[in-house]
Formats: C-alpha cells, sequence, structure tokens
C-alpha cells in the first residue's frame, strides 16, 4: 500500500471502530453489573449454541442431500428465499400462519424454529460449495483403495471440520446478535437474550442508569461473540471438481421443497392471510392502505427506502474510490468487518454512547452512520471480489501506455459494474428491512419499516404489521435477481 | 535498446534478483530462461514497472526508466494468461493503447485478425487470443515487448506453430523481446541470445547455440535439461571415465570435475569407455538407454538391451566444471 493512501485509510479505520471501543470503555464501567446478567447470559448462549447446532443438522443435512444427488444450482433456489427473508419477518409470518391451528409459537423452542428455517439455508449454501470441493477426490481415494462405508468416515469427515467449523461461528454470531425473532417470539413470554434486553434496558423508564445496564449487556455480547469473530470461512481444499455416482436423487428434491415449503411458504402464507385477508369472514381486504394512512408507517417505509439507499449509494461511492488501492480495500474491509459480524446490538449501544452529546444523536443521520459502518464489509468485500481478477487487466492497459486514470476509466471500473450490483442487490434489502440497529437508534420522527413493524405489533395492529412484513420480504426478494456466479 | 545494469530487487535473503546485467537489442529476442523460482518473474516485474529495484538502474532506448510508472517505459507485455479484456473487441484492445496516427487495420491484417475485429474475447480460439495479446502489444509501439510464458496455456501443437510466426512478427516491427519462459525448446527456437537464471543470477548470459554448447556452470548446463552430471578426475584435457579418456573444453582444469554430458553428445565408439546398459526407454523424440559408468549414470540417444556392454565416445568436447 503506498503512503499516501495508507494515512487516510488506517483513519478511516479508527474512525469506523470508534463505536465498538466506545462501548468496551463504557462497558468496563459497568463491569459491577455483570453478575446480574448470568442468567440471560446462560438463556442467550443457550439457545445460540442449541440454534446454531439445529441449523448445522439441517443445512448439513440438505447440503449432503443436494451434493449426493448432484442436484443443480437452481435447487439451491428452494433454500434460498427462507434465507433472505427477514427473520423478524419470518417469525411474524410463523405467527400467523399458525394462528387458526390456535398454536401460539412464542418462547424459546419457537425462537429455535425460527431461527432454524432461518439459518439452514445459510448453512446450505455454505456447505454445498465446502463438500463438492473436498469430498469427491477423498471418497473417490477412499473407494478405489478398498475403504468403504463406515470406515471412509474416517478419510471424508475429518477434512469438513474446518468448513464445519467455520460455518458454526457465522450462524453462532448471527444468532447471538439476532433481536427480531426474541423480541418478537420471546418477549411476550419474558424470555430475555442480551439482544432484546439491551433494548429493553435501554428505553426502561424505571432503571437509574439504563445506558451503564446497556452497556454491561453490549461488554457480554463482545466477551461471547470475539472468540467466534477468529474463524474465517474455510472451505478446505480445493480438489478437482469430479463428479460422484448420483444418489438419493428422489429424497434430496423432497426434502429441499420440504424445507422451502415450511421455512418460506408457511411465513408467507402466515402474511398473506394476514395482510390480505379479513380473519373473521375470510373475504379479501388487502391491510396495506389501512397500514399507510399511518403517518408512523409511511414516515418509516419513506425513513427505511431513503436510508437504505442512500446507505448504498455512500457505500457503492466509497467502494468504487478504493477500488484502484487493492490492498488499501483489503486492510480496510478487514478492519471493518466485525462491524458486520459481530452482534448489530454492539454497534448501536457503541454509536449512542459515541455520540449521544452530539447533534447527530435522534436524528436520521446516526442511522445513516450506523447503516454506513454495518453493511460497508460488503461493500468493500464485493468490490474486492472483483477488484482482485480486474488488477492485472488494468495494469495491462497501463503497461501499454495508458495512465492510470484512464485504466480504471476504460478497463477496471466497467468490469466492476456486476460486483457494485451485486454489493447494491444485497445491501439496499437488507437495510431496508434492518430492525437491530434501528430499534435502538431510532428516535421520534426518524422511525423504519423494522421500528413500524415493532410499533404496530405492540398496538395490537396485526394486519398491518403482516402488510409491512411483506413490503419488507418483496425487498428482501430483490436479492433474488443477483447472478449467482457473483454471489458464490 | 533495454538494459539492465546491476539490478537487484530482494524478497528475503534468497528470494528475487541479485545484480543483473542484461540487454536487449532493437529487433531481437532474448530468452530468459530459468526454473520457477529462479528470478525471472521479480526481473519482469522491475522491468515492467510493477515493482522498483533495491539496486541498480534500467534503460530503455537510451532513457533511464528505474522509477518510471509502467505507462512510461514504453513498453509491450503479452501476459501468461493473455490478460485481455473481456469487455472489449479485438479492435477496442488495439485502440485504447494506439496512437491516433497509428495503422490498426494494418497491424490487425499483419496478425491476422482483421475478421475478427469485432469479436470479444470470450469468442475467440486460444490462439487468436494470442494474437490479441500479441497486437495490443505492438499497437502501444513499444521499443521492448515482453513476454511471460506466452505460450503455457496453449495446447503443445499450437504452441510450436504461434512461437516461430509470433518470433517473426515481432522481428518484422524491429523492437526487441525478452521471452521468458522455462522451457528450454521454446528458448532454443526462438531467442537470437539466451540468459540463462538461477538462484535470482543470470548465470549464463550469450548467445543461444554458445549458451547451449558451452555452458559455463552446472546450473547453466541444467537448464536445459536433458544432461547427466558425472563426476570424474580430470587433467590435461581430459577426463578419465573407466579408464578411458574424454576430451573436456577446460584444458586448465585438473582434479575432480563434474561433466555435463547432453543426451545428444555420446555416441558408440570402439575406443570409447565401457559401460553396462541399465534401462532403455523410448520418449517422443526417440529412443535413449541410460548407461552406468563407476563415476556416474549418462543417457545417450542410442539403443541397446538393458544388461549390455556398450563403449561410448563423446563426439564433441564436454562441460566440465571443478567439484566444489
Amino acid at each position: 500500500m503506498s503512503r499516501v493512501a495508507a494515512a487516510p485509510i488506517a483513519l478511516l479505520a479508527l474512525v469506523a471502530l470508534a463505536p465498538l471501543g466506545a462501548l468496551l470503555v463504557r462497558g468496563a464501567g459497568a463491569i459491577g453489573s455483570l453478575s446480574a446478567l448470568l442468567p440471560i447470559t446462560l438463556v442467550t448462549l443457550g439457545l445460540a449454541f442449541a440454534g446454531t447446532a439445529l441449523s448445522l443438522a439441517a443445512g448439513g443435512g440438505l447440503a449432503w442431500l443436494a451434493f449426493r444427488a448432484g442436484l443443480s444450482a437452481r435447487w439451491d433456489l428452494a433454500v434460498l428465499p427462507a434465507y433472505l427473508l427477514p427473520s423478524f419477518v419470518a417469525a411474524l409470518g410463523w405467527i400467523f400462519a399458525l394462528e387458526p391451528l390456535r398454536v401460539r409459537p412464542y418462547g424459546p423452542l419457537w425462537i429455535l424454529a425460527v431461527w432454524t428455517a432461518t439459518y439452514a439455508p445459510l448453512a446450505y449454501l455454505l456447505l454445498r460449495p465446502a463438500l463438492e470441493r473436498t469430498i469427491p477426490r477423498l471418497a473417490l481415494a477412499s473407494w478405489v483403495h478398498g475403504v468403504h462405508g463406515i470406515r471412509s468416515l474416517r478419510t471424508l469427515v475429518p477434512p469438513l471440520f474446518l468448513p464445519l467449523g467455520s460455518v458454526a461461528g457465522i450462524i453462532y454470531l448471527a444468532l447471538l446478535g439476532n433481536f427480531g425473532v426474541p423480541q418478537i417470539l420471546g418477549a411476550p413470554v419474558g424470555t430475555a437474550t442480551l439482544a432484546t434486553a439491551a433494548y429493553a434496558r435501554l428505553l426502561s423508564p424505571v432503571r437509574a442508569d439504563p445506558l451503564g445496564d446497556a452497556a454491561a449487556v453490549g461488554l457480554i455480547l463482545a466477551v461471547l461473540s470475539v472468540p467466534a469473530l477468529g474463524g474465517r470461512l474455510r472451505q478446505g481444499e480445493i480438489g478437482s471438481l469430479q463428479a460422484l455416482p448420483r444418489a438419493h436423487a428422489v429424497a434430496a428434491r423432497l426434502a429441499l421443497i420440504a424445507f422451502g415449503c415450511i421455512a418460506f411458504g408457511l411465513p408467507l402464507a402466515g402474511l398473506v392471510r394476514k395482510a390480505l385477508f379479513n380473519p373473521y369472514t375470510g373475504a379479501f381486504a388487502p391491510q396495506i392502505a389501512a397500514a399507510f394512512s399511518y403517518p408512523l408507517v409511511r414516515s418509516g417505509v419513506l425513513h427505511s427506502f431513503a436510508l437504505a439507499s442512500l446507505a448504498a449509494l455512500i457505500l457503492l461511492a466509497g467502494a468504487v474510490a478504493l477500488a484502484p488501492f487493492g490492498s488499501a480495500l483489503r486492510l480496510l474491509r478487514r478492519t471493518l468487518d466485525p462491524n458486520y459480524l459481530l452482534p448489530g446490538t454492539m454497534l448501536g449501544l457503541g454509536l449512542i454512547f459515541l455520540l449521544a452529546r452530539t447533534p447527530l444523536y435522534a436524528t436520521p443521520a446516526i442511522l445513516l452512520i450506523a447503516y454506513v459502518l454495518h453493511f460497508a464489509p460488503l461493500a468493500l468485500r464485493s468490490v474486492e471480489a472483483g477488484a482482485g481478477g480486474i488488477d492485472t487487466l488494468v495494469f495491462a492497459a497501463r503497461v501499454h501506455g495508458v495512465s492510470a486514470q484512464r485504466a480504471w476509466l476504460r478497463i477496471g471500473f466497467p468490469l466492476l459494474r456486476p460486483y457494485l450490483g451485486a454489493a447494491a442487490f444485497m445491501i439496499f434489502p437488507l437495510a431496508f428491512s434492518e430492525l437491530t440497529l434501528s430499534a435502538l437508534l431510532y428516535a421520534p420522527g426518524s422511525e423504519t419499516l423494522g421500528v413500524a413493524v415493532l410499533s404496530a405489533l405492540n398496538d395490537g395492529q396485526y394486519g398491518q404489521g403482516a402488510a409491512l412484513g411483506l413490503l419488507a420480504l418483496a425487498a428482501a426478494l430483490t436479492a433474488l435477481a443477483l447472478p449467482r456466479r457473483v454471489t458464490a | 535498446m533495454l538494459r539492465l545494469e546491476a539490478i537487484s530487487k530482494a524478497y528475503g535473503e534468497r528470494a528475487g534478483a541479485f545484480d543483473v546485467d542484461l540487454d536487449v537489442n532493437a529487433g531481437e529476442i532474448v530468452a530468459l530462461l530459468g526454473a520457477s523460482g529462479s528470478g525471472k518473474t521479480t526481473l519482469l516485474n522491475v522491468i515492467a514497472g510493477v515493482s522498483h529495484p533495491d539496486r541498480g538502474r534500467l534503460w530503455i532506448d537510451g532513457r533511464e526508466i528505474t522509477q518510471a510508472p509502467p505507462q512510461a517505459r514504453r513498453l509491450g507485455y503479452v501476459f501468461q494468461d493473455f490478460a485481455l479484456w473481456p469487455h472489449l473487441t479485438v479492435r477496442e484492445h488495439v485502440a485504447l493503447v494506439a496512437a491516433p496516427t497509428f495503422d490498426q487495420t494494418a497491424l490487425l491484417e499483419r496478425v491476422g485478425l482483421a475478421a475478427l475485429a469485432a469479436r470479444k474475447p470470450h469468442a475467440l480460439s486460444g490462439g487468436q487470443r494470442q494474437r490479441v495479446a500479441l497486437a495490443r502489444a505492438l499497437a502501444a509501439e513499444p521499443k521492448i515487448v515482453l513476454l511471460d510464458e506466452p505460450y503455457s496455456a496453449l495446447d503443445p501443437v499450437l504452441r510450436e506453430e504461434l512461437r516461430v510466426e509470433i518470433a517473426q512478427f515481432i522481428r518484422e516491427a524491429g523492437v526487441g523481446a525478452l521471452h521468458v519462459t522455462h522451457d528450454p525448446d521454446e528458448a532454443l527456437s526462438v531467442a537470437d541470445r539466451i540468459a540463462v537464471m538461477d538462484g535470482g543470477r543470470v548465470v549464463q548470459f550469450g548467445p543461444t547455440r554458445d549458451v547451449y554448447r558451452h555452458p559455463s556452470s552446472v546450473a547453466a548446463a541444467r537448464a536445459f535439461g536433458r544432461v547427466a552430471l558425472l563426476h570424474a578426475t580430470v587433467g590435461s584435457g581430459f577426463a578419465h571415465v573407466n579408464g578411458s579418456r574424454w576430451p573436456i573444453a577446460d584444458r586448465a582444469l585438473e582434479g575432480r570435475a563434474t561433466l555435463a554430458i547432453r543426451h545428444d553428445e555420446l555416441a558408440v565408439s570402439d575406443t570409447g569407455a565401457e559401460g553396462t546398459i541399465v534401462a532403455r526407454f523410448t520418449v517422443r523424440d526417440g529412443t535413449y538407454i541410460r548407461v552406468r559408468y563407476p563415476e556416474g549414470e549418462v543417457v545417450a540417444a542410442l539403443d541397446g538391451p538393458p544388461g549390455a556392454k556398450i563403449r561410448l565416445s563423446p563426439a564433441n568436447e564436454l562441460a566440465a566444471f571443478a567439484t566444489a
């Protein structure tokens, strides 16, 4: 990296990590109240571990079936929508889907069920390539040398430990910081996790030091999540993509379809039923117009749209500006990764501690800063993936006498377009339906879509909540427009 | 055209290039021959401006370019994987790097791409892509063209066809070329001079035939492959092999020495050194035998059954180097 680029990048990285630093400093001051949080910590850990194990089992099982059946990548579409569904929207959908059966899906078991439905697809999407890269050549090597059946597990399973561990770490971090599902399915029956506890403490009118209490929660989240942050996604060795004889094709297809129906179809049906039909007469009676008659909803949707668009634009512009500085881009992305990987609650609390005494606090600007910091690694990673191969092509222009600026304009940036598109399609839906940061940082007048949904539920306006959930779902599904090769 | 003077670029203590002197004249092709890790890529990066040398200086066409950026060096570059721009057509590849007055059509016709000018790289064969890479390099009107293992992505038949043809294009264009390769056949078939690299240093640099026939060191001899090393006692211009005398080039050499014997240097001779055939093998260009002597084993482009005795003598004076 050139010295010219190093100084601003270091400064940028320092600023970007300041909220987490502020959280740790404030949390250290509240260390005395940590013991009171032990029960919630144990519940959170138990749920996160169990959710990770269930997601790995379900997603890994599906990935194994799809791999052995040699299903094409199109079959990933059976599980992808369930992953794109924002988890709090999925929770809503499950409530509304099970309502006619008089099942109230509240409490730890239902939190685990919705988490599994939402995060098993992530395990599937990450583990299937790992299986395809690792297993075929090992299996062939075992079989041709007479190692079959149970004995072959000794040769096939250990190489998967690394990818399994990496995927487990990613899911564990996501569950540890998940706010929407425990807030919607746990809070009504008194089941709290650290993420929901931080929110509750911050808003509590009866606590003497709500900020200090929330900081203590943030500190525990940091302690629980940092060990999992060390791992990166490891796909195992890259072998030749030999094919194995196909097996269990029908079972694999049926399993994927069944999972898609349960994890995506069921909540979708619940949302549609609640949002579009009268709960008593069953007549078609869309709630969307009614929902938009509320100023809170209108402003929430408007704010979410504006904030998501602005955040995506800012991040794309920044990533484009950094693209010519490959090593700086990589360094900055690595520095910022914790902002995305660590529970959003930590970033939200950190921003509160950092900016509470500035004019930015309680304005949409703090939400914009939060979104930009939270989603920056996605934009940078996407451009980094593209720039890796483009560097040589830009150099090929420069070495033939083309200036650096012209080389990037004619070669680099045009070739980056698909990666920028991928980043936009990833960031916009995630930001549009973001809930964790929004719930902590919004102020009256700067509500977001997620906050509007929570508010509708608190007011008993379930139909409107469902309508807004459908809107978030529609935004999330735009990510399906991404070309598979860019997302892989 | 291109001159390197005492260029050094180190990566740690051993990796890199050290004290390299090299020159390439107009219309001349110089091959930089060496195994993987010999420092070829480091040197190429320094010449192309990817990295700057720790020491030494570079000139192109009399102008010092040691610290100049890549675009100011007047180079053409044919990359190992071609590095074509996937979103540009063949003509756009040429147009982007050519000066406004440059006759692009004439160049495309000369390299056989005129009919393909509107195509993008994905619609071209491997050989056609190679020509686009060369056309782009020549369109920049360079003083020097760098060719980095340019045929490694092609199949053997196409490789042999293209390397002669492309060498001809380069000579016609009147530019100098530095052709980096690990393939001795490629170096021998296209280069006017060869620089052999080993351990980051140029261990021999000279006309192609001289470097091949008169290696200056064991490393220089081994760079061309197909060489056997025999450890013998030498003196008075001869090596003593199993009681016979084989002539060596270095008449002043005395004592223990290593003989570097190419596979085509030994012939059957009634007065030659008697050895035992221990193996016989056939490769695409003929049959070879491995012959054992008390001093070691040699390989000869001859035929005979394993176990048989055979007497061999070298047709020319052999390269011999004092054993350290």
